[in-house]
């Protein structure tokens, strides 16, 4: 399309999956190797979740996840200082045998970033911090632009029985906490183990606790467009007209509805129709669930799994967003699922 | 030995008189002790036992004669090295020993800073580079603040030798660290002198780039310094 200016980052690519999942799945053995749960496992910050279905499905939804109570999102920000994590009660109840999620501000790509998951701290930082701060790391991999500052990946293991108050690289991560990176930054923080506990030792650094539901919102007479059952590899126009409208639809955009006529100076969309459907095509009300925060990847997982067990036959969609700037969009219709991942 | 006198009979005669029979003993006098050979050729390759050995007498010579001097040479590293001439012995790596020495360079630095008797009060980079530049660092109580090699970072000590890539630092566990300067910033403080307002005395914190110290103690002395940009940093 357009020629590549040199100071352009490389163009951002989306992967299309078409995949077919098994009728029914068992709960206590989810396939996690499969699309779409490795998706949703594989990002493991996520800030924005939106699920879209048709309407009966919807309300079955919205009745499992109240009395479940899986739809409530229960997440913390909170102020802290790098060293208050590794040292005192936050450090043997959550990391050493708690399992917590945290991320802390900061632009990434342009700030120092940390975050801490499955007992694994993160830090993203740049050249000069990186050789102040003393640790093994690696650098981060640009994609090989040339000419750009190089940042760097220190990850530390803290659940090893070498992380512990005395030991020497212990010690030399506590002294780069407390000389190099002092600073006192924003964090999200969730309890993985106990998601709606509000007690613990990070009570005593003032969290702000914030509690949601997910918003409901509805789109009447949407025209739908016709599902493949199957996509073939080459089949480019497919996966962006079905992605285009997903994303229509998550943004409650009148242009999908019936019977919208819109200048077309403003938009020239029409939702994607086969030739021998009539023009009424066929129209339902959807319904779309958004929730914004803080999510692991296991909450979007339980969430999944009770939209398949209300959906049935009918099909839903789900999108997410997470902190570094990637998505991810999932459509199943009855068997067959589609996967687009955005990473930009 | 030649103090013996010459009636008195040779020890070895006596003693080879025990092992051996007269006659015998007389043969091995005679030709193991008294006519034994002494070697004055050092013990390197014989010339005339091969060729190899004859090429490299040969050369050797030739290269000797062509030599205008014949003064000794200076040591070689490796030489140094065996003869152990620079290192610090090990009942004198011991970290007390060289606190006064800090102490002194202390009162060094605040006098070459033109901080003492309260002359002045701040310093600013323009006017400490070039005297910094040229001080002298044994004494220095020097901490590793940033470097390529994560390993160095955090490492305090007393420099005890300034060589010219390296800094030799005493820690306080008494362990000697030899540091390379290339692409490490070592940083020291200079506190101000006591006077009545000893509360708020803060030390002044300098940051030295080791790139640009690397040169030795009294060179450096003598050097003229350049404004440096480092597009490493």
């Amino acid at each position: 399309m357009f020629l590549l200016n040199k100071d352009e980052k490389s163009p951002p690519k989306c992967y299309f999956t078409s995949s077919s999942l098994a009728a029914y799945i068992d709960h206590a053995q989810i396939p996690r190797k499969k699309k779409p749960f490795s998706t949703i496992l594989a990002h493991t910050f996520t800030h924005t979740l939106d699920i879209a279905l048709p309407n009966p499905s919807a309300e079955t939804l919205q009745k499992v996840l109240s009395n479940a109570k899986d739809g409530t999102l229960h997440f913390a920000k909170v102020y802290l200082k790098l060293e208050d994590i590794l040292t005192g009660d936050f450090f043997n109840a959550y990391i050493k045998t708690g399992n917590i999620l945290m991320l802390s501000e900061g632009r990434p790509g342009v700030d120092p970033v940390f975050s801490l998951s499955d007992g694994i701290l993160r830090l993203e930082i740049d050249r000069p911090t990186f050789e102040r701060v003393g640790l093994e790391g690696k650098p981060i991999p640009s994609a090989g632009r040339k000419h750009i500052k190089v940042r760097y990946a220190v990850e530390l293991n803290l659940r090893l029985p070498s992380m512990v108050r005395g030991k020497p690289g212990f010690e030399r991560v506590l002294w780069a906490a407390r000389n190099v990176l002092n600073h006192s930054l924003a964090w999200v923080f969730c309890n993985l183990r106990e998601p709606n506990d509000s007690a613990g030792p990070i009570a005593q650094h003032q969290p702000v606790w914030k509690t949601s539901q997910p918003q409901v919102e509805t789109l009447r007479n949407v025209l739908i467009p016709p599902f493949p059952d199957h996509v073939s590899e080459n089949d480019h126009e497919t996966a962006e007209e079905l992605l285009e409208w997903l994303s229509l639809v998550n943004i409650l955009s009148p242009r999908v509805q019936k019977g919208d006529n819109v200048d077309p100076a403003i938009s020239r969309y029409e939702v994607p129709t086969t030739s021998n459907e009539s023009a009424e095509g066929s129209t339902r009300d959807l319904v779309r669930l958004r929730w914004r925060g803080f999510m692991p990847s296991a909450f979007i997982e339980k969430l999944l799994l009770a939209t398949l067990k209300s959906v049935g036959e009918d099909w839903y969609a789900i999108a997410a967003r997470s902190f570094d700037g990637q998505a991810y969009t999932i459509l199943q219709n009855g068997s067959h699922t589609m996967t687009w991942e955005y990473q930009g | 030995m030649a103090t013996q006198p010459k009636s008195a009979s040779h020890i070895a005669a006596s003693l080879l008189a025990r092992a051996h029979s007269p006659d015998t003993a007389e043969t091995l006098l005679r030709e193991k002790v008294k006519q034994r050979p002494l070697l004055l050729r050092p013990t390197s390759p014989d010339p005339t036992l091969n060729a190899r050995a004859k090429r490299q007498y040969e050369r050797h010579q030739k290269a000797k004669a062509q030599r205008k001097t014949n003064k000794p040479r200076p040591l070689s590293a490796a030489q140094k090295r065996k003869l152990s001439l620079y290192d610090i012995p090990p009942q004198q790596r011991k970290y007390s020993i060289y606190e006064p020495v800090h102490a002194m360079w202390c009162a060094y630095m605040r006098e070459i800073l033109g901080l003492s008797e309260g002359k002045k009060s701040h310093v600013d980079a323009q006017s400490a580079g070039p005297v910094l530049v040229s001080a002298d660092y044994h004494g220095a109580l020097l901490e590793i603040v940033r470097s390529r090699c994560p390993s160095r970072v955090g490492l305090k000590g007393i420099v005890v030798k300034d060589t010219k890539f390296t800094f030799e630092l005493i820690t306080k566990g008494d362990a000697l660290k030899t540091v390379p300067k290339e692409y490490t910033v070592f940083r020291f403080e200079v506190l101000l002198e006591e006077t009545q307002e000893s509360e708020s005395r803060r030390p002044m914190v300098f940051e030295i780039h080791g790139n640009q110290f690397e040169t030795r103690a009294p060179d450096r002395a003598n050097k003229k310094f350049r404004w440096h940009f480092d597009p490493d940093l």
